[in-house]
């Protein structure tokens, strides 16, 4: 049996969850072809991934699932074809994509089910383990993702020590690796995060050396810059790979307050893609000074004026007053910048305009959608948060929009009788970040940068008093102030875990 | 496919929703039907409709073992990374938490086995609780036992690692090749000569690999296409076949192999490909994970017992076949002896 599928699923995962790059106008459309195009189901699949993933960075979460429904459909009817054929590496290599679909869609007990039945069939395969490693990567599962991640690697080295390489065994090789790294840093552990440095380092060493120049010719000709979770051809990969790698290091070093190393591996991204939007932030948080940093947020909020964690790095610099005025330039990321300067100057009516500018063009962007809750919830408007009306025992991590909404409507008491029977039902669940404690007690906090503060001071057995972030149970009691601002007033009913 | 050294079950998945996995099997001592499902276990009566006990179990039962007496029966969780072990005759139950995967478990007496393989690892759990691990060579993949030692199979190196289970330690290592996907040991016919053998099926190289186990040497049968999985007839079996005859499932040749001899022979063509085998008394049944239906085998035919299966959620018991029917949530029977 051999596994002679034309793409066989090799995959990168994202940089960090927290860590998500916007793909070009170029890159969607060639995905989006790819997807619709017949052919190769192999190939749709992976656009199909490679669209989730875009959307994901957009923020566009509905438009993803979709996405990855779609690639769990076609892996699926492409096993059972196989099957009927008989042909058992094309229903090994199925079965890994449906993994890969169903991870990206959450279902970690079925994704790992049949995972497993790839395995099965194709223990032995260079190739087949990847996607095993990184979707369990995916899912936090990082002692499998390790696990997984060391078989990979093993069976790669060995098809690379003999004799003569290609340029694609190489590069699957470095990706087997780059899963392997993935998954040891998800352990924040020090010897695995060394471990996993090592790794990096080897890979770009690798990326850099002559076995592979031939390929970084071809590349600097081609002015290639597409970079794929699931890459499928070897530029693709080589790009990818590069892109990663760096990123992955520079994360490391910006963690071990590395500034000047962590800078150094941004600009190697840089290198090879100018406008790479998370290489941008990436040096905005590392800057020696304001006038630096202003200039990477801006650059990084043109590139990708959707990501959520560098709209809240802009929000905070210009909290800061050092940012520079915002210019409406016609760009996306120039009317972002514009609106979160006009909610901080309490313009908001104007606030209001830009937004529902964007959203017009954009409808299910959830970035978006949370700056217009912001300015409407400052401005007394809004919309009813959505477990109102349709509630639960247990509210499962509620949006910052619907918290903002919900605290509006406390703080304005528009709240009537029956909603606030609803509340008094409902329990609510959160990863909560806490200020220092006031003694050895919790007390307040933020929820998705929502201020929070407990009704009285709590403790809660077995977690000490200096955790920062934990998983809380809640009931919402109403509205107070911190600081001078609204805040949510809680009930504690208990910590789970740390998130 | 025998049911004291497990493999993991494949779901049958659909786009839209999950499907509860489950995982049966049959205690001998007991005479009970054990069922783990949708965060139970539960122990039938022989007929599937008296529920003995129940007790809490496992989220995504994955794997399930039985003891040679029938008293213990070990189910994994591979996702969540647990194992239950389960008193048949009381239904009570010992839970423990793995460092990491569980893949496959076998029963030496009453200690169980688990294979941990994102540590290389082997973890022995005795009767009293007390844990000892074995470290073993990269992707630790099958296990099984004989009368004296236990054997895993090392999936990435292709390797056989014979374990003395009293002192936990690695006694013998023979290289037999890669691509392992079934391991079964066979031991010796009562009053026959002594020494048991192990069988390895190598599916994607096309072969089974048999162990004589007396003096770890191997040699390689060349069979079929993807020989996939093996079983023999129990030598005590109340069977129209001969005991001791083995049966290996091929489902890229659409075929199962069975002669008294191990090697090439006329094949049995079952309707669907197939890629596991299981035996009992109640007869021989091959099982199409791909469509999730299965067969018994009658002769050289092949009859439909019931589809839509995942490939746990069925037991061969001395009298009859039970699938799990969710709806009732009993056992069913389909067909007797």
């Amino acid at each position: 049996m051999k596994i002679v599928a034309a793409l066989i699923a090799i995959l990168l995962t994202c940089v960090a969850h927290a860590q998500t790059r916007i793909a070009s106008a170029i890159e969607i459309r060639q995905m989006e072809e790819a997807a619709r195009e017949g052919g190769d189901p192999g190939a749709r699949i992976a656009a199909y991934i490679n669209l989730g993933d875009f959307r994901i960075a957009l923020n566009e979460l509905a438009a993803a699932e979709r996405d990855f429904k779609s690639a769990l459909e076609i892996a699926d009817q492409q096993r059972i074809d196989a099957w009927r054929l008989r042909d058992m590496g094309q229903y090994s290599l199925a079965c890994s994509w449906m993994g890969v679909a169903l991870g990206r869609l959450n279902r970690g007990p079925e994704a790992f089910a049949i995972l497993e039945e790839a395995v099965r069939y194709a223990g032995n395969a260079r190739g087949i383990w990847n996607p095993y490693s990184v979707a369990m990567y995916r899912l936090d599962r990082e002692e499998k993702g390790i696990g997984t991640g060391r078989i990979a690697v093993a069976i790669s080295e060995r098809s690379a020590s003999s004799g003569r390489v290609s340029d694609h065994v190489l590069l699957e090789l470095n990706i087997d690796r780059f899963a392997l790294a993935q998954a040891l840093l998800l352990t924040e552990k020090e010897e695995a995060e060394n471990e996993a440095e090592q790794i990096l380092l080897r890979i770009s060493e690798s990326l850099e050396s002559d076995k592979l120049a031939a390929l970084r010719k071809s590349l600097s000709k081609k002015e290639a810059f597409e970079i794929f979770t699931a890459p499928t051809t070897d530029a693709g990969m080589y790009l990818s790979l590069f892109n990663r790698a760096h990123m992955r290091l520079a994360w490391l070093y910006e963690k071990r307050k590395l500034p000047q190393k962590a800078a150094a591996e941004y600009k190697a991204v840089l290198s090879r893609r100018s406008d790479e939007p998370i290489a941008l932030s990436g040096l905005a948080r590392v800057a020696a000074s304001a006038e630096e940093r202003d200039k990477y947020l801006i650059l990084s909020l043109d590139a990708n004026p959707f990501a959520e964690d560098v709209v809240n790095d802009y929000v905070e610099h210009v909290a800061s007053g050092k940012a520079s005025p915002a210019v409406r330039t016609g760009s996306v990321g120039s009317l972002v910048r514009l609106a979160i300067q006009q909610i901080h100057a309490n313009d908001l009516r104007r606030a209001q305009e830009t937004l529902k500018g964007l959203l017009e063009a954009h409808p299910n962007n959830d970035v978006l959608w949370t700056l217009l809750s912001r300015a409407e919830v400052a401005s007394g408007a809004g919309a009813r948060p959505s477990f109102l009306d349709k509630p639960a025992d247990l509210v499962e991590a509620p949006t910052e929009t619907d918290l903002l909404a919900v605290l509006r409507l406390f703080a304005n008491k528009a709240l009537g009788a029956e909603d606030l029977a609803t509340m008094d039902r409902m329990e609510f669940r959160s990863d909560a970040v806490f200020e220092a404690p006031a003694g050895e007690a919790f007390e307040r906090g933020t929820i998705h940068r929502v201020p929070f503060r407990f009704q009285s001071r709590a403790k809660f057995r077995g977690i000490p008093a200096t955790a920062r972030q934990l998983r809380i149970v809640y009931r919402i009691l109403g509205a107070t102030t911190i600081d001078g601002n609204d805040a949510l007033l809680l009930e504690p009913v208990r910590a789970e875990s740390e998130p | 496919m025998m049911r004291n050294a497990i493999a993991l079950a494949a779901l049958l998945l659909c786009a839209e929703s999950a499907r509860a996995e489950i995982a049966m099997a049959w205690s001998s001592s007991a005479k009970t039907i054990v069922v783990a499902h949708d965060g139970r276990i539960d122990g039938f009566d022989r007929s599937g409709e008296r529920k003995l006990w129940s007790v809490a179990g496992l989220a995504n039962p994955s794997g399930i073992a039985v003891s040679d007496d029938g008293d213990s029966i070990a189910i994994l969780d591979g996702y969540e990374d647990r194992v239950a072990i389960v008193a048949a005759a009381r239904g009570t139950v010992q839970s423990y938490e793995t460092p990491n995967t569980p893949v496959a478990a076998a029963f030496f007496g009453r200690d169980l086995w688990v294979v941990l393989r994102d540590q290389s690892r082997v973890r022995r759990i005795a009767a009293n609780g007390e844990v000892a691990d074995v470290e073993v060579v990269l992707d630790p993949a099958l296990i099984a036992v004989s009368d004296l030692f236990v054997y895993v199979y090392s999936r990435s190196e292709g390797v056989l690692q014979e374990i003395d289970p009293h002192e936990a330690k690695i006694t013998r290592v023979l290289p037999i090749g890669i691509n392992g996907t079934d391991l079964e040991v066979q031991l010796p016919k009562p009053g026959g000569p002594l020494g048991a053998k192990a069988y390895i099926c190598r599916g994607p190289a096309k072969k089974v690999t048999v162990v004589d186990l007396v003096l770890m040497k191997a040699f390689d049968v060349t069979l079929g296409a993807v020989p996939m999985d093996i079983a023999f007839v129990p030598w005590n079996a109340q069977l129209s076949l001969e005991p001791g005859t083995p049966f290996v499932a091929d489902p890229a040749r659409q075929a199962v192999y069975a002669s008294a001899h191990l090697g090439p022979s006329i094949p049995i063509r079952p309707p669907t490909p197939v890629d596991r085998v299981t035996i009992a008394a109640s007869g021989i049944f091959v099982f199409d994970s791909g469509g999730g239906t299965l067969y018994r085998v009658e002769g050289r035919n092949c009859t439909r017992i019931a589809s839509d299966l995942t490939p746990l959620a069925f037991v061969a018991t001395p009298d009859a076949l039970f699938t799990w029917d969710a709806k009732t949530r009993k056992p069913v029977s389909h067909v007797t002896r």
